[in-house]
């Protein structure tokens, strides 16, 4: 080996090493212990998701609809409205019909 | 930095540029992660992951025109192999075992397509990166989709009842969830996988069938991550431990909070067993 890394190998040794890595089966290379595994998912950053809902005078109700196509994932209990100085929390209740 | 190629008459002028967080330490892991030369430790393994993530944003630019790594993965190796692959996959005896010569053949091809295209080339270094990425995430997706087969196989041999997604249909195959048993949505994927693409979703689902490496027995054990309910309708008490230490309670059963979120890890036959006892 030169010592260089991936991006500074000469195109002979670059090659050598992808092809020992195409013959590798899956082996230690593969064994992420699964504490790390577990750490990576709790620790990870989640990325901000909007949901956008749309609503409707039903009568005296308001009913807040996804639009066409949009999920709601199920776990949804409760939606957060944020309005100057108000924050309205409106409670989802499953319909039981 | 950014590898500027000299024009030439009747040659794609190209140039390979990385994201600027892109430095030498990711270089080194990659190139660890490659040459397979020594174990990762516990702290390169997130630098593995970070490096390849970050490696989905550099581009080939091309006369004039970015192509994301990312994007060209989807276009040269995705939409190439991925269905044939999984037809393979169907077809084989053993997946997990026999796909790991389908995943050579096929990395190789991808090899000559790279070089063919004039997306790897000998004076163009960092063309190795999107090399390394290519056969990264082509590895991935094989070890993935072999377990995924596997585990449905054997789903169907222990005659447990299940609805899964056509895996031959790219769409379906992006689905939200891969399969649902006794009304619960579930995926299968390889442990690996969720360090990969998965750590920051939301663990949206009602359970997780998938492996977990255990360092000290060295050997792999098949899991299931079922949240509570999943877990109240098939019975047994969780030995709640922080999943540092999950090891020490199974084979038993074990209750992990991630994210806020409680889980209970049991092993695949004993999540399986009651799942059968419940369905005769």
């Amino acid at each position: 080996m030169s010592g260089k890394l991936i991006g500074e190998m000469d195109d002979v040794e670059f090659e050598q090493m992808v092809e020992a890595f195409i013959e590798r089966r899956a082996g230690p290379d593969d064994q992420i212990p699964a504490e790390l595994v577990f750490a990576m998912l709790d620790k990870a950053e989640q990325p901000e998701r909007v949901l956008g809902l749309e609503s409707t005078l039903v009568g005296d109700r308001l009913v807040l609809s996804a639009p066409p196509g949009v999920a709601v994932p199920a776990n949804i209990r409760e939606v957060e409205v944020n309005l100057p100085g108000v924050r309205v929390i409106v409670s989802l209740t499953p319909i039981t019909s | 930095m950014p590898e500027i190629e000299p024009a030439s008459p009747g040659i794609v002028e190209s140039s390979i540029h990385l994201p600027p967080e892109f430095t030498r330490s990711h270089r080194q892991v990659i190139h660890r992660y490659l040459s397979g030369q020594e174990s990762l430790s516990g702290d390169d393994w997130p630098l593995l992951i970070q490096a390849m993530d970050m490696l989905r944003q550099a581009t080939v630019v091309r006369d004039g025109s970015p192509e994301a790594f990312a994007a060209i993965y989807d276009r040269l190796v995705d939409a190439a192999y991925s269905d044939s692959l999984i037809e393979q996959l169907l077809r084989l005896a053993d997946p997990e075992s026999e796909s790991e010569l389908l995943r050579a053949i096929i990395s190789r091809r991808i090899l000559t397509d790279l070089r063919t295209t004039g997306l790897w080339k000998a004076d163009a270094p960092d063309s190795q990166l999107l090399v390394a990425f290519c056969l990264y995430w082509w590895q991935m997706f094989v070890r993935g989709y072999a377990f995924e087969v596997a585990v449905y196989r054997d789903l169907v041999d222990s005659r447990v009842v299940y609805v899964a997604h056509d895996l031959r249909n790219r769409q379906t195959r992006l689905s939200g969830h891969d399969l649902e048993v006794m009304g619960f949505r579930g995926d299968v994927k390889t442990s690996t996988y969720f360090a990969w693409t998965r750590r920051t979703e939301m663990l949206d689902l009602d359970f997780y069938i998938t492996r977990m490496y255990h360092v000290k027995a060295r050997r792999w054990y098949r899991v299931v991550w079922l949240r509570p309910q999943f877990w109240r309708v098939l019975n047994g008490e969780p030995m709640p431990v922080a999943y540092e230490a999950i090891w020490q309670v199974l084979p038993g059963v074990a209750q992990i909070v991630l994210r806020g979120r409680e889980f209970i890890v049991v092993l695949y036959d004993v999540w399986k067993g009651r799942v059968i006892a419940r369905q005769v």
